[in-house]
C-alpha cells in the first residue's frame, strides 16, 4: 500500500497563521488604498509605460526594491493607515496591530508600549517598551527607522523582525533583510543582521541606552585588548597587523595569528576584507579556540558576497560552529538550510545533512528532525551514518 | 485601536457566498473585501507556498494576488467563480516570481530562503515512511521544468480539476493533460503514489 495518496495537500500542514493574514491583510490594505488616485492624460500614461518598462528591464536584476511590495508614500512623516498621526501607544490585553500609511505593520504584544520620537520624511524613531513588538517594515521606502529598546538600538531599511525587549535584556530575530543593532553589550557595539540571524543582547547595570542621531551612524570601535600582546598599538597602521595574521594563519599557527589581530582584530579586519581572507578570519577564529569570533566574517561573506560560489560554504561553516560550538541549534539549522538553498558541493553534503538532524534535534524540533533524517535516507541510502543518526531522533 | 480581521470572521465570512462578497466589493464595502480575503487567503497561501517552497516569497505573491484581483473585480464575468479567477491570478504571479527568481540566481543576486519543501510542511501525525515519499516527491518536481512542476501540483497537490488548472496555467486543456502527463510518469520513477487512474 502507497504511504501518500492525491490529493498530496491532504498530507500536509496549514501554511497561514493568525499573525500572517493579518500582516498580509495590513499590507493589502495600504496597497491597495495607495493604488486609487486621479486618473492619468493620455500623453502621461505613455511616459509612465515607457518608464515602468526601463524600470522593469532592471528590477529584474534586483537593482531595484521588489516589484509589488513597495507602496508609495507621501513625502512629510509617516501616518497611520487611516491617515491619523502616530501616537503613542500602551497595549493593555490584546495584541494590538498598527498599520501605517506606507504599507508597514507593527504588532505589539498585550503590556507593550511604543512612543514616537521623531518620524519625518526620511527618519523614524520608535522607542519600545518591556514586551514583544514584531515589525515589518515595507522595503523600497524613503525612510530609515531606528527602533530604540534600551539596552540595543536597531536600524533598519524595510525589513521584518521581531523584537523581544525582557527585564533582562533584548532578543531581535530578523525574518527578512538586514538589521543593524547598537548596543554596549553587543560585540564591538554594532552587529549586522540578516534574514535568519538573532541576537540576545544582555541587560544589566549598563547605564541609559545611546540614541542614534538622525543621519549619523557610528561606526564601531574595538575593545582595547588588556593583556594580549598586539603588533599594532591603537591608532596605528593596520597593514603590518593585515600581513603578519595571514602569513601565520597560512603557516596553520591560528593561536599566534588570533594573537597578531588583537582583541576585536578579526571584526575589525572582516569589515573591509576580501572573501579569501573573510574565510581565514573565520578559520583563525574556530581553530584557536574562539568560534563566536568566527560568526562575524561568515556573516560578511553571506552578506555582502552573495554571488561568490563559496557562500554555501560559509553558511555550512556557519551552521557548524551554530550547532556544536555556541549552542545555538535554531540558528544553525537556519544556516544548513541556506546551505542547501545555495547548493553544497556533493562532497559535504551528507554531513550537512546530518548536522541538520541533530541542529533541530537539539532545538527541540523533533519533528523537523524526523522529516530531515527522512531526507538523508533518501539521498544517502549506502549511508554508513545511518544508524549512527537515529539516537537524535529519540526522545531525551 | 485599528481594527485587524479576527479569525472568527473567517468562519462567518466562508457561509457568505462569493456572489454577494463580490458584489459588495464592488459597490466599496470595505467589508466584504476584508471578507474575500479572509474565505479564500489560507487557500491561495497554502498553494502558492508549495509552489514556490518559500514562505516569504509565498506572502509577497499572496499580496500581489490579492491586490491585483481587487483592483480588477469589474472584470471579473462570474462572480461565484471568484475562487478560480483569484487562483489563475496568483499562479501567473507564481510564474513571474519564478522567472524572475532564475534570472536573479544568474547573477547571484537571489536571496531567498526555500524553507518550504514537501516534506518540511508534512502533518505532525504523518508517519516516515510518507515523510520520505513527500521528500523524494519534493526531489522529482524539483527537476521538472516550472510548467510542468506547477501543471502536476495544482492537478494532484492542490486537487484542481483539469480545466481549472488549464486556466490558472493559460493554456489548452490539451496542453496541460500532455504537461501533466510528463511529470506523472517522472514522478512516478522516484515516489510510489496513486495518481486518478491508477488503484492504489
Amino acid at each position: 500500500m502507497t504511504p501518500l495518496r492525491v490529493p498530496v495537500k491532504s498530507a500536509l500542514r496549514a501554511t497561514t497563521t493568525a499573525a500572517s493574514v493579518t500582516r498580509m491583510w495590513g499590507r493589502i490594505e495600504a496597497r491597495s488604498r495607495s493604488r486609487a488616485g486621479a486618473p492619468v492624460s493620455r500623453g502621461r500614461m505613455a511616459l509612465l509605460v515607457a518608464a515602468a518598462i526601463l524600470l522593469a528591464i532592471v528590477g529584474l536584476a534586483g537593482a531595484w526594491p521588489r516589484q509589488g511590495t513597495s507602496v508609495a508614500s507621501p513625502p512629510g512623516p509617516v501616518l497611520q493607515a487611516d491617515g491619523d498621526v502616530v501616537h503613542p501607544i500602551r497595549v493593555d490585553r490584546d495584541d494590538h496591530r498598527l498599520a501605517l500609511s506606507d504599507g508597514t505593520v507593527i504588532t505589539l504584544s498585550a503590556g507593550t508600549s511604543l512612543e514616537p520620537l521623531n518620524n519625518s520624511e526620511d527618519t523614524v524613531v520608535l522607542k519600545q517598551g518591556v514586551g514583544r513588538g514584531r515589525y515589518d517594515i515595507a522595503p523600497g521606502g524613503p525612510r530609515r527607522w531606528t527602533i530604540e529598546c534600551g539596552q540595543a538600538t536597531i536600524e533598519v531599511v524595510g525589513t521584518s523582525f521581531e523584537i523581544e525587549k525582557r527585564d533582562r535584556g533584548v532578543h531581535v530575530d530578523v525574518t527578512r533583510g538586514v538589521v543593524l543593532v547598537r548596543g554596549e553589550a553587543v560585540p564591538d557595539r554594532v552587529v549586522r543582521l540578516t534574514a535568519g540571524m538573532s541576537i540576545d543582547v544582555p541587560g544589566g547595570p549598563l547605564g541609559p541606552a545611546r540614541s542614534v542621531h538622525e543621519g549619523a551612524v557610528e561606526a564601531a570601535q574595538p575593545p582595547v585588548a588588556e593583556s594580549a600582546p598586539s603588533l599594532a598599538a591603537p591608532g596605528a597602521p593596520r597593514a603590518p597587523v593585515a600581513r603578519a595574521w595571514r602569513k601565520l594563519a597560512a603557516q596553520g599557527e591560528h593561536e599566534k595569528a588570533y594573537t597578531a589581530l588583537g582583541g576585536g582584530g578579526i571584526a575589525v579586519e572582516a569589515r573591509s576584507a576580501p572573501v579569501d581572507d573573510l574565510f581565514a578570519l573565520a578559520d583563525v577564529a574556530r581553530l584557536s579556540g574562539h568560534p563566536g569570533e568566527a560568526v562575524e566574517p561568515l556573516r560578511r561573506i553571506l552578506a555582502d558576497h552573495a554571488g561568490d560560489a563559496r557562500t554555501s560554504l560559509a553558511a555550512l561553516t556557519l551552521g557548524r560552529v551554530q550547532v556544536r560550538s555556541l549552542a545555538m541549534p535554531d540558528a544553525a539549522a537556519r544556516s544548513l538550510q541556506m546551505a542547501m538553498t545555495l547548493g553544497i558541493p556533493s562532497g559535504l553534503s551528507e554531513d550537512a545533512h546530518a548536522l541538520l538532524i541533530e541542529a533541530r534535534s537539539t532545538a527541540g524540533d523533533r519533528a523537523g528532525a524526523r522529516a530531515a533524517y527522512a531526507r538523508f535516507r533518501l539521498l544517502f541510502p549506502e549511508s554508513a551514518r545511518t544508524s549512527e543518526l537515529r539516537r537524535w531522533l529519540v526522545e531525551p | 485601536m485599528v481594527r485587524a480581521p479576527a479569525r472568527p470572521q473567517a468562519e462567518r465570512a466562508a457561509a457568505e457566498s462569493d456572489a454577494l462578497l463580490v458584489a459588495g466589493a464592488r459597490r466599496g464595502d470595505a467589508r466584504s473585501k476584508e471578507r474575500l480575503y479572509l474565505k479564500h487567503v489560507d487557500y491561495v497561501a497554502g498553494m502558492c507556498t508549495r509552489l514556490l517552497r518559500s514562505t516569504e516569497t509565498s506572502e509577497d505573491v499572496v499580496q500581489d494576488a490579492f491586490v491585483i484581483a481587487f483592483s480588477k473585480l469589474e472584470s471579473l464575468r462570474e462572480p461565484e467563480a471568484f475562487r478560480g479567477w483569484l487562483a489563475s491570478i496568483a499562479v501567473s504571479q507564481v510564474h513571474r516570481r519564478l522567472a524572475r527568481q532564475r534570472v536573479l540566481k544568474l547573477f547571484g543576486l537571489d536571496r531567498g530562503l526555500d524553507d518550504a519543501p514537501l516534506d518540511e510542511l508534512a502533518r505532525e501525525d504523518l508517519s516516515v515512511e510518507a515523510r520520505s515519499e513527500l521528500a523524494a516527491l519534493d526531489l522529482a518536481l524539483q527537476q521538472l521544468p516550472p510548467k510542468q512542476r506547477i501543471a502536476w501540483m495544482l492537478r494532484y497537490v492542490e486537487d484542481s480539476p483539469l480545466d481549472a488548472v488549464a486556466e490558472a496555467c493559460g493554456c489548452s486543456l490539451a496542453t496541460v493533460k500532455r504537461w501533466i502527463s510528463v511529470a506523472d510518469a517522472h514522478v512516478k520513477a522516484y515516489v510510489q503514489i496513486a495518481t486518478e487512474d491508477e488503484p492504489s
